[in-house]
């Protein structure tokens, strides 16, 4: 009861585990991302300022070198200023007027803008982007319109560009103003990659739950080379190691890209660990369940088999109790029935048919106290047979001479038909306790149909016993159920009483010895059949 | 032929000394288990029935005593406990029978009358068998036998016939017929032995109306002729 139940809550909790540390490695990456992402947020927040200084600087619609270097020494930042024509010519630095030395050194690196307009290019398609509004819809109002112009004409292109230089990332801030220039601003490479991770965190942030250590995690910036540009935490990543989590940055790095690196067995540690504690408690929790279960229906059941033991016992000690009296009461009838015997006939006839009627009536007591300790003893296993030499056919004369003075008196005539007079191996007791048990059915509930016949006969070591009367019979629905114990008919109070044991014990008696006993089918009343293992003798074993 | 009849229950005691009293036995009673025990060294009875559940000591116990002090002792288990157990306990003891309650009084009497056999088998020179008219009595069997017919016998009803047969041709008058058979301390009342006489013939003569073993001798008591 409780081992099955475990063993198969352990396979169902093993699968479930299994299913479960699956969802937890993936939720773990999940984790590993979202702290991936906070740090790409970081610098996405970071990058956001200085695009906000960068704008700041680039609103300039008069374009005169000295004023511009001016403008470009206010931000340690910036590398250099750059205006380009709406021609795409660069109007500053002039290639052909005066350059200081930053400036030449830009005019070098800054090729893909100034030769290939690159940088034009995609302020063009932004641009287009950004103007798609100012298409007036075919539908909208002319008031709508002048609106909608307005917002496209202050809404001025800009953004990110980035170029490589060398193996380098570059970056640039640019704005197109209403003249059509360009104003951008190449950020010092060196600066703004400080500033970027002097911006990042040392750990993950909110990580703690997952990677309590700097020794148990590594995150590396990984440039468009897949080169590391930075990394930090103190986990000696192996190589070849494939990242647990990684993801591209946002706008302007949107080429770079985050990657984190965890312990592979710390992380299966940790999902299993978790999964481990989960199943452990549930199997403990199930296994108490099932245990406490167990001890709660064993107690029931001890209770019960007590219960039952102790009924079985006080019915034994009542049968036994009532023997006693009766007993005594049968023995001074038969005593006094002597007695009356040496009296005069006239004198004696009253007390004599009074006296029958406590002989019947004791007789009566007997057979329900024999019933009741038949069925004790069955409860409790206790039923045996002892078969020992005897004919069928006097038993069940025997029976039916005990019950004549009964039947006769209830006007039911008697019908006997033997054909089982030679010796058998048959329990005379249990042969009489069974038909007197359907005898006396005839008498509480065929009583009606006057007539009870008796037949028997003796087939390959079985002897058949049928009992049939001309009562109102009984119902095919309830022709299994009679056998049942304590079934009965009807409760009502009008019905004849009884105990509802007599046939469960007819039955259980019958199968004891190698038999049956069935409901017939028959054109009037009832009709019991008995067939009971009833293997011959030699004649002289006959007492 | 004595028994010993050991029960505590006083109405089924007397009623049984009473049924075997009518059988012709003498009998002595105990209320318990004890008493059984004293009893039996007092009488020597020739045969024991004793109730299993008794105060003092238990059948079973009496039973188990009986059997050291005599191997060769019939006990009788007359019990309301007539569980398979006790049966196979009390016989396990060394009992002969087992009567369970409630037993009617014939029952009783043909258990006894087959202990009774078994006490006269055991007997080394058993009475011998006699002749009377067409029917020959065996005393040891407690039964007489006319052509292939068997009649069951009482112990008074032999005794009654051994009286008749050993004084055949002779009035027996009815003094004499009730000291043999009943003994010399019962006092039946007047009818006790003409009914028993009654019922004899019933059983060995041909026709009880015309009798031909036991003749009636009015005003004196019976006669057996030859």
């Amino acid at each position: 009861m409780v081992v099955v139940p475990l063993a198969l809550l352990a396979w169902v909790a093993w699968r479930l585990a299994r299913q479960e540390q699956a969802v937890l490695r993936e939720q773990m990456r999940d984790l590993l991302a979202d702290r991936l992402r906070d740090i790409d947020r970081l610098m996405a927040v970071h990058f956001d300022t200085v695009r906000r200084d960068m704008h700041r600087l680039t609103s300039v619609d008069q374009y005169p070198p000295d004023a511009l270097r001016k403008r470009m020494r206010q931000d340690a930042r910036v590398f250099q200023l750059f205006v380009i024509q709406p021609n795409g010519a660069l109007l500053y630095p002039n290639p052909l007027g005066p350059l200081n030395r930053k400036e030449r050194e830009f005019l070098a690196r800054a090729s893909p803008i100034i030769v290939d307009r690159d940088l034009q290019r995609a302020a063009d398609a932004s641009g287009e982007q950004a103007g798609a509004l100012d298409t007036p819809a075919p539908s909208r109002g002319r008031k709508e319109q002048r609106r909608d112009r307005q917002v496209a004409t202050r809404q001025e292109a800009s953004g990110w560009f980035v170029w490589y230089w060398g193996r380098g990332l570059n970056l640039v801030y640019w704005q197109r103003r209403r003249s059509g220039h360009i104003v951008a601003a190449a950020l010092d490479r060196a600066r703004w990659m400080a500033d970027l991770i002097a911006a990042l965190p040392d750990t993950p942030q909110s990580g703690t739950d997952v990677l309590p250590e700097a020794s148990s995690f590594r995150v590396r910036l990984i440039d468009s080379t897949s080169q590391p540009v930075y990394q930090w935490g103190r986990y000696d990543v192996p190589d070849q190691t494939a990242p647990a989590s990684e993801i591209a940055l946002s706008t302007p790095l949107s080429a770079w890209r985050l990657q984190q690196f965890v312990p592979a067995q710390r992380l299966a540690r940790r999902t299993r660990s978790g999964t481990a504690f989960n199943l452990a408690m549930g199997l403990a929790v199930a296994a108490a369940g099932l245990v406490s279960l167990a001890v709660y229906l064993y107690r029931e059941y001890a209770r019960d088999m007590r219960e039952s033991a102790r009924r079985v016992s006080f019915v034994n000690q009542v049968s036994h109790e009532l023997r006693a009296p009766l007993t005594n009461i049968q023995m001074y009838a038969e005593l006094l029935e002597a007695d009356l015997e040496q009296m005069p006939r006239a004198a004696s006839d009253g007390p004599r048919a009074r006296l029958k009627v406590i002989q019947w009536e004791s007789q009566r007591l007997g057979r329900l106290i024999g019933n009741v300790l038949t069925f004790a003893r069955e409860q409790r296993k206790a039923l045996r047979l002892n078969p020992s030499p005897a004919s069928v056919d006097r038993i069940v004369a025997d029976v039916i001479e005990r019950f004549r003075p009964s039947l006769q008196k209830m006007g039911i005539q008697t019908q006997f038909d033997g054909g089982a007079e030679a010796p058998v191996m048959v329990d005379a007791d249990a042969l009489e306790q069974i038909l007197g048990n359907l005898i006396n059915n005839v008498e509480k509930y065929a009583a009606g149909g006057r007539w009870v016949g008796i037949a028997t006969r003796a087939e390959d070591g079985r002897s058949f016993i049928t009992v049939s009367d001309h009562g109102p019979g009984i119902d095919d629905a309830a022709r299994d159920r009679v056998f049942q114990p304590f079934w009965r008919g009807s409760e009502k109070l009008d019905q004849a009483a009884g105990t509802g044991i007599g046939l469960a014990i007819a039955r259980q008696l019958a199968r004891l010895h190698g038999g049956e006993i069935w409901l017939d089918e028959c054109p009037r009343g009832a009709c019991f059949q008995v067939v009971l293992a009833t293997p011959p003798v030699a004649q002289q074993k006959i007492s | 032929m004595h028994a010993l009849i050991a029960e505590d229950d006083i109405h089924t005691r007397d009623g049984l000394a009473e049924v075997l009293r009518g059988e012709g036995y003498d009998v002595t009673t105990a209320a318990d288990g004890q008493e059984a025990l004293r009893q039996f060294h007092a009488c020597r009875p020739d045969f024991v029935c004793l109730d299993i559940m008794m105060p003092e000591q238990s059948g079973f116990e009496v039973c188990r005593r009986l059997r050291e002090l005599a191997p060769e002792l019939p006990i009788i288990f007359i019990s309301a406990k007539s569980e398979e157990v006790d049966k196979l306990v009390g016989f396990d003891l060394g009992a002969d029978d087992f009567i369970g309650k409630p037993f009617s009084t014939r029952e009783v009497v043909a258990r006894i009358r087959a202990v009774t056999r078994r006490c006269y088998a055991r007997q080394p020179q058993p009475s011998p068998s006699f002749v009377m008219g067409d029917l020959r009595v065996y005393p040891a069997e407690l039964r007489a036998r006319r052509d292939d017919r068997t009649i069951e016998l009482s112990l008074r009803d032999v005794k009654l016939l051994q009286l008749f047969h050993s004084h055949a041709g002779q009035v027996l008058d009815r003094h004499t017929i009730v000291t043999h058979a009943w003994g010399e301390t019962y006092l039946p009342n007047s009818r006790t032995l003409d009914q028993h006489i009654s019922q004899l013939r019933k059983r060995i003569e041909v026709n009880a109306k015309m009798p031909q073993l036991i003749c009636t001798v009015h005003g004196v008591g019976y006669r057996y002729d030859r």
